[in-house]
């Protein structure tokens, strides 16, 4: 994003804020609108293009709200919308006219919009001005919003080519079988910092937007690697996706898109692994998000944060393995117990359990001990570029190095 | 009077073994973890180390494949309980690593007395260092 653009976004931002703060206690409408399906239908094109839209869309704003609000870009993947002395429908009806007005600058700029869905999510204001999100929704499609389309799935997995150095696949050792059986695919940088409440909750779904279109790249690069595979080499492919992708309607309705043009055999050795489910959720929640995935794979697992003190919503939910991750901050010594009381709590509830990002030998001795079924990481077998076909593991294997050298 | 180096990351263990071996009349000095199990093997000389296998930075398998290439000679015994899962697969690899003995937690304050005794010649007289 240019300077300009950089000063309409501080500038619309302050004013929104002293504006909607002045408001004081009259309940004000917030929507956050996502660009990021449009970063993903541009591709190369989407810096150059939206900054002409940013301009173009500075324009019409004020015609649009009048004194009714403010509506401001932040950053240039969203645009947030803060209304007052309107009720739901006409918030919405303003929103639509604001969708048409980017649909018609995109077409003036020769970008073929057909197809192309900008997801909305709603939010509001407290009575001390502060963000809350209460739901996370899309508007019902009308003018000027068209639902996604079989091509626009297609369209989402193959535009927008990712940077091969962003993820990479962590090999999966199925302990009880003494098989490396899966490859996990994995970012080479985290995606986001730990997750945020409060009065931080618009701009996390903000971030969460942002993460949405990350996870529709990581399915498109491990679609992409897999496909590379031998015809003779099998593997089971785990691509994680967060939850909060897969709660909101609008991400969840892209990412379902991108999964409609999953290949057949691939479906039958893909597992989703629902990664940052929030602890305390919803077991219903859960599920929903779980249903919403099972036609796509072969099982659909989840990724908590280590020290997470209850799966009960998981297990209720039915999935049936859950794993944590060993990467990160935390030595050796920080994980060792934390190992043996994830696992002792997962067990209680009959659930067998996973642990990733293992990088030593000495960890893959600890995860075994703690009674891990899967283990994965560096420690088993070198990070890959793409899966490969399933081989024999044992414990030997793991100091095979050790032995060498 | 035998010097052993016990190596495990649980200070319990390393004090309940320390008892048990002064008792026999032999020198005990404690390590928490392999790597500071490998570096006092590299600055006083031992006659018997006991290590445990699950341990942060360095396991216990790791610390005998080092111990050896130090000393071809030297007396390992390892003693593992196999964590929660009572997996005992790393502490059956300890020997192809190198250990003499294999010790299961939790052990038998005899276990351990006969253990060392075979490893010492019979405890009466214990070679020194």
């Amino acid at each position: 994003m240019n300077s300009l653009v950089r000063q309409i976004d501080t500038v619309s931002r302050e004013s929104a804020s002293a504006a909607t703060l002045s408001f004081g206690a009259t309940p004000a409408l917030v929507r956050t609108i996502d660009l990021y399906t449009v970063r993903v239908h541009l591709g190369v094109r989407f810096p150059t293009i939206v900054e002409q839209l940013h301009l173009r869309l500075r324009q019409d704003i004020p015609q649009l709200v009048g004194a009714n609000g403010w509506i401001c870009p932040v950053g240039d993947l969203f645009y947030m919308v803060v209304l007052w002395g309107m009720n739901e429908d006409s918030a919405t009806g303003l929103v639509q006219r604001f969708l048409k007005r980017i649909h018609a600058h995109l077409r003036d700029m020769r970008v073929e919009t057909a197809g192309l869905f900008i997801p909305v999510n709603a939010a509001h204001l407290d009575r001390r001005g502060r963000p809350r999100i209460d739901a996370i929704q899309s508007l019902e499609e009308g003018d000027g919003i068209v639902e996604p389309s079989l091509d626009y799935a297609t369209a989402l997995l193959a535009a927008a080519p990712e940077d091969r150095s962003s993820f990479a696949f962590e090999p999966v050792w199925n302990v009880r079988q003494g098989v490396v059986s899966a490859f996990r695919c994995i970012r080479m940088e985290p995606v986001s910092p730990a997750m945020t409440n409060g009065e931080a909750a618009v701009a996390e779904r903000l971030e969460t937007s942002r993460i949405a279109g990350s996870d529709l790249g990581m399915l498109r690069h491990a679609i992409a690697e897999w496909s590379k595979l031998p015809a003779d080499a099998v593997c089971l492919l785990i691509v994680p996706v967060h939850f909060d992708t897969l709660a909101g309607v609008g991400s969840r309705r892209d990412f379902l898109q991108a999964c409609s043009a999953i290949p057949a055999a691939l479906k039958r050795l893909l597992i989703f692994e629902i990664e940052r489910v929030p602890e305390g959720v919803l077991a219903g929640r859960v599920l929903e998000v779980a249903r919403h995935m099972r036609p796509f794979c072969r099982s659909v697992t989840a990724l908590v944060s280590f020290d997470c003190q209850s799966f009960d919503a998981i297990q209720r939910a039915g999935i049936p393995i859950v794993a944590c991750n060993a990467g990160g901050t935390r030595s050796e010594h920080q994980c060792l117990p934390l190992m043996e009381r994830f696992v002792e709590r997962a067990e209680k509830l009959k659930l067998l359990t996973g642990i990733y990002g293992i990088r030593s030998v000495s960890l893959t001795t600890a995860a075994l001990a703690a009674g891990f079924v899967y283990i994965g990481g560096e420690a088993v077998s070198s990070l890959a570029e793409r899966p490969r076909g399933l081989f024999k593991f044992e414990m030997a294997d793991v100091y095979r190095s050790e032995l060498d050298t | 009077m035998a010097q052993v180096l016990i190596i495990d990351d649980d200070r319990g263990i390393r004090q309940l073994l320390r008892r048990i071996i002064e008792a026999r009349g032999h020198v005990a000095v404690e390590a928490d973890t392999g790597r500071t199990g490998v570096d006092a093997f590299q600055q006083q000389s031992f006659d018997l180390v006991l290590t445990d296998i699950v341990m942060p930075d360095m396991d216990g398998n790791q610390t005998i494949v080092h111990l050896r290439k130090l000393n071809p000679s030297i007396k390992i015994i390892a003693v593992s309980g196999g964590g929660r899962a009572r997996n005992l697969t790393p502490l059956q690899l300890a020997k192809q690593f190198g250990a003499d003995r294999i010790l299961e937690k939790p052990f038998r304050r005899d276990d351990v007395l006969r253990t060392l005794d075979e490893m010492l010649g019979g405890g009466q007289a214990p070679s020194a260092a």
